[in-house]
């Protein structure tokens, strides 16, 4: 005993582990400025606040009982920090908007009230009426700061919009602003796919001829035709890295589901639509492919063991694995970008699609959603703290939902979005 | 929809609760048998055979005393001395006492231990007798293992005092994946009164928030003042290893 005693006096004292995680309280606020800068500050911090809730890491601390004087300024010396350690303030994000001609200089500072240190610091332009663009580049360097890792916000989601009878591409900013639409409101489009880049999508366009697979500018514009495969031409999931495919690196590569064969296999296409190698072989249906981030493997889903599961096929060997043994009808895989999870959706035994993680090296599993309505087709934000995914929950048909990786924290993308299904997170996005 | 699912479901999460219950409920039953219903008796027997004993001989005060601290101290040597009763009870609290003295060692029960310690020595002897000269001279001859004890429960308790009242967070900004490797060395150190003298970063976690974590829970944290034994010992500083 006083041996054990000792050896613990050598490397320390004591020990405290079993903390208590709390999101962190965060202030917003701007210098006050007067007029046009005035309001911009202002739509800046109502897009920037949102932001850093929806990654459900804070919690943003109601203006309303701010005390400090909005006429504060910025610097370490202006700020009354007892003002903002009395509302509860961990974090104070100081936002200064300045006129300069045709542009409006953005800067911001984020402090910690406890230590009075000023944690980080940028700023940025931006035209005049596009302030709120900011927020993106903000929220993201806040988070970078406080969790070490990079924010969501470089990103777009992309999604199939029911308009009417037909069904159509659009993207959204990450926060579920800046919608666009990206294939006319005539055409029959579904499954979105993110083109290296996320300057381009892939879809299925659905006619009596079959079911094609394109390529459009997320902007809109022609279409470029990539595969035109008798049957179904479905599920395109383009690689995040090169691959190296039967002694042969590509810089990327599409993996696609063909059922040109007369049963859907998985493919291996150039971005350009060019087959280069079929993975899968086998009488049973094997589709709706997701690449880990090395692009050494591909998540799926076949039914050769009888019901719908999900499986990984390795790409050095083309081998494949079962990883879901539990539920009858487990379908829509999406590898997290760590590399160690794969979120799906699975049939549950009240018949309810819910959405669950499987960790790839244990197999276990991890129910993220419950008893609201059915959950389905996720995908991950590019850093894999965030999912998307469509829901049925508020019974006016599929609508799209952003929740935390451990399942906690959901909100709806936009209310205004209306019926949307199959949604595709970008990766991260160069500006 | 959703109603009837639920209610089907109900049932069963309530059998699962029930035998959760009884199982738990045997489990306390059962360790209250084995562990705490012995450990509070025999202090209690012991005190009786001293009254007995301090009604017939005048000199309980230096006897009775003593024999608790004998005990504490060297359990193993205790010799039967003139009745059976009284050795096998003696023994039977020596046994207890190392097993708290375990506990200490292994920083549980960590929080009322040093109450326990007062409160044997009060069933040894009244109360008033033991502050004026049991404890007087117990200052002096603490050997290395109790003083040792002592440390390690006020360390303990300082571990405790930093994770009061919820007071230990750590920000949801750190991903789970990254919580499972993060671990940092804060040094403290501790004034008489149990005042905060400097609390410093000796090994950071790598991870810049939750070094701002805990420096921030060390600091907000209420301490104990520390045993006037080891107060000397401890005012060189300490050193806590956090995790989340």
């Amino acid at each position: 005993m006083i041996l054990a005693l000792s050896l613990s006096l050598l490397a320390s004292d004591f020990e405290v582990s079993g903390a208590t995680v709390a999101a962190y309280p965060i202030a917003v606020t701007e210098v006050a400025a007067a007029g046009a800068t005035g309001l911009a500050s202002a739509s800046l911090r109502q897009r920037v606040e949102p932001m850093l809730d929806m990654t459900g890491m804070f919690r943003l601390l109601d203006r309303a009982s701010f005390l400090a004087p909005a006429s504060e300024g910025d610097q370490t010396g202006d700020i009354n920090w007892d003002a903002w350690k009395q509302v509860g303030a961990r974090g104070l994000l100081k936002l200064r908007l300045k006129a300069a001609g045709e542009q409006t200089a953005i800067m911001w500072r984020l402090f910690d009230a406890g230590t009075q240190n000023l944690l980080t610091e940028g700023q940025t332009k931006a035209l005049k009426g596009k302030e709120a663009l900011a927020a993106e580049k903000i929220a993201d360097a806040i988070i970078l700061r406080l969790s070490g890792e990079p924010g969501p916000f470089a990103s777009r989601i992309a999604f199939a919009r029911r308009e009417g009878r037909n069904t159509s591409i659009w993207t959204t900013a990450s926060d579920g602003s800046n919608l666009q639409r990206v294939t006319d409101r005539k055409s029959l489009s579904i499954l979105p796919a993110w083109g290296a880049g996320g300057q381009s999508l892939y879809f299925t366009h659905l006619t009596d001829q079959g079911q094609h697979l394109y390529l459009s500018g997320i902007a809109g514009g022609p279409w470029k035709g990539i595969a035109r495969h008798p049957g179904s031409n479905a599920g395109a999931a383009m690689s995040r890295s090169s691959v190296t495919l039967k002694g042969t690196t590509y810089k990327r590569l599409l993996a696609l589901a063909l059922s040109k064969d007369g049963n859907t296999e998985l493919y291996a296409l150039t971005p350009g639509g060019k087959i280069v190698a079929r993975l899968t072989d086998h009488w049973a249906i094997d589709c709706s492919p997701s690449w880990s981030p090395d692009g050494a493997s591909i998540a799926f889903v076949s039914n050769r063991g009888g019901s719908p599961q999900i499986y990984a096929l390795s790409l050095a060997d083309l081998s494949v694995r079962r990883l879901t043994f539990k539920g009858n009808y487990n379908q829509t895989p999406a590898w997290s970008p760590r590399g160690n999870l794969i979120a799906f959706s699975g049939r549950d035994e009240r018949n309810v699609f819910d959405l669950f993680t499987v960790d790839i090296k244990t197999l276990s599993i991890k129910r993220l959603t419950q008893a609201q309505g059915h959950n389905q087709e996720p995908s991950w934000a590019p850093n894999g703290r965030l999912l998307v995914f469509s829901s049925s929950r508020n019974g006016k048909g599929s609508r799209l939902y952003v929740m935390r990786e451990d399942g906690r924290h959901h909100r709806l993308l936009n209310p205004k979005l209306g019926a949307a299904t199959t949604p595709r997170w970008s990766g991260f996005i160069q500006r | 929809m959703i109603g009837r699912p639920a209610n089907r479901h109900l049932p069963s999460g309530w059998r699962k609760a029930i035998g959760v219950s009884i199982s738990l409920h045997v489990a306390v039953v059962l360790s209250l048998v084995l562990t705490g219903g012995e450990a509070p008796a025999k202090p209690l027997q012991h005190a009786i055979i001293a009254e007995l004993v301090a009604k017939g001989e005048p000199q309980k005060k230096k006897e009775l005393p003593r024999r608790v601290r004998t005990q504490r101290k060297k359990p193993g040597k205790i010799k039967p001395k003139t009745r059976k009763a009284v050795s096998k009870a003696t023994q039977d609290t020596a046994a207890a006492a190392l097993k708290r003295l375990d506990a200490l060692a292994a920083g549980e029960e960590a929080n009322d231990a040093l109450a326990r310690l007062g409160t044997q020595d009060q069933t040894g002897d009244k109360p008033s007798d033991a502050k004026g000269k049991a404890e007087g001279s117990d200052q002096g001859t603490l050997s290395q293992g109790e003083l040792l004890s002592l440390q390690n429960n006020y360390l303990s308790q300082v571990g405790q005092a930093i994770k009061a009242d919820g007071n230990y967070k750590i920000s949801d900004t750190i991903s789970s994946a990254e919580r499972i490797r993060l671990s940092a060395i804060l040094f403290l150190r501790i004034g008489r009164q149990g005042q905060l003298l400097e609390a410093r970063l000796e090994q950071s976690s790598g991870h810049d928030q939750f070094d701002r974590d805990i420096l921030s829970a060390a600091r907000s944290a209420s301490y104990p003042a520390p045993p006037k034994e080891i107060a000397k010992r401890l005012s060189t500083g300490i050193r806590g290893t956090f995790r989340p």
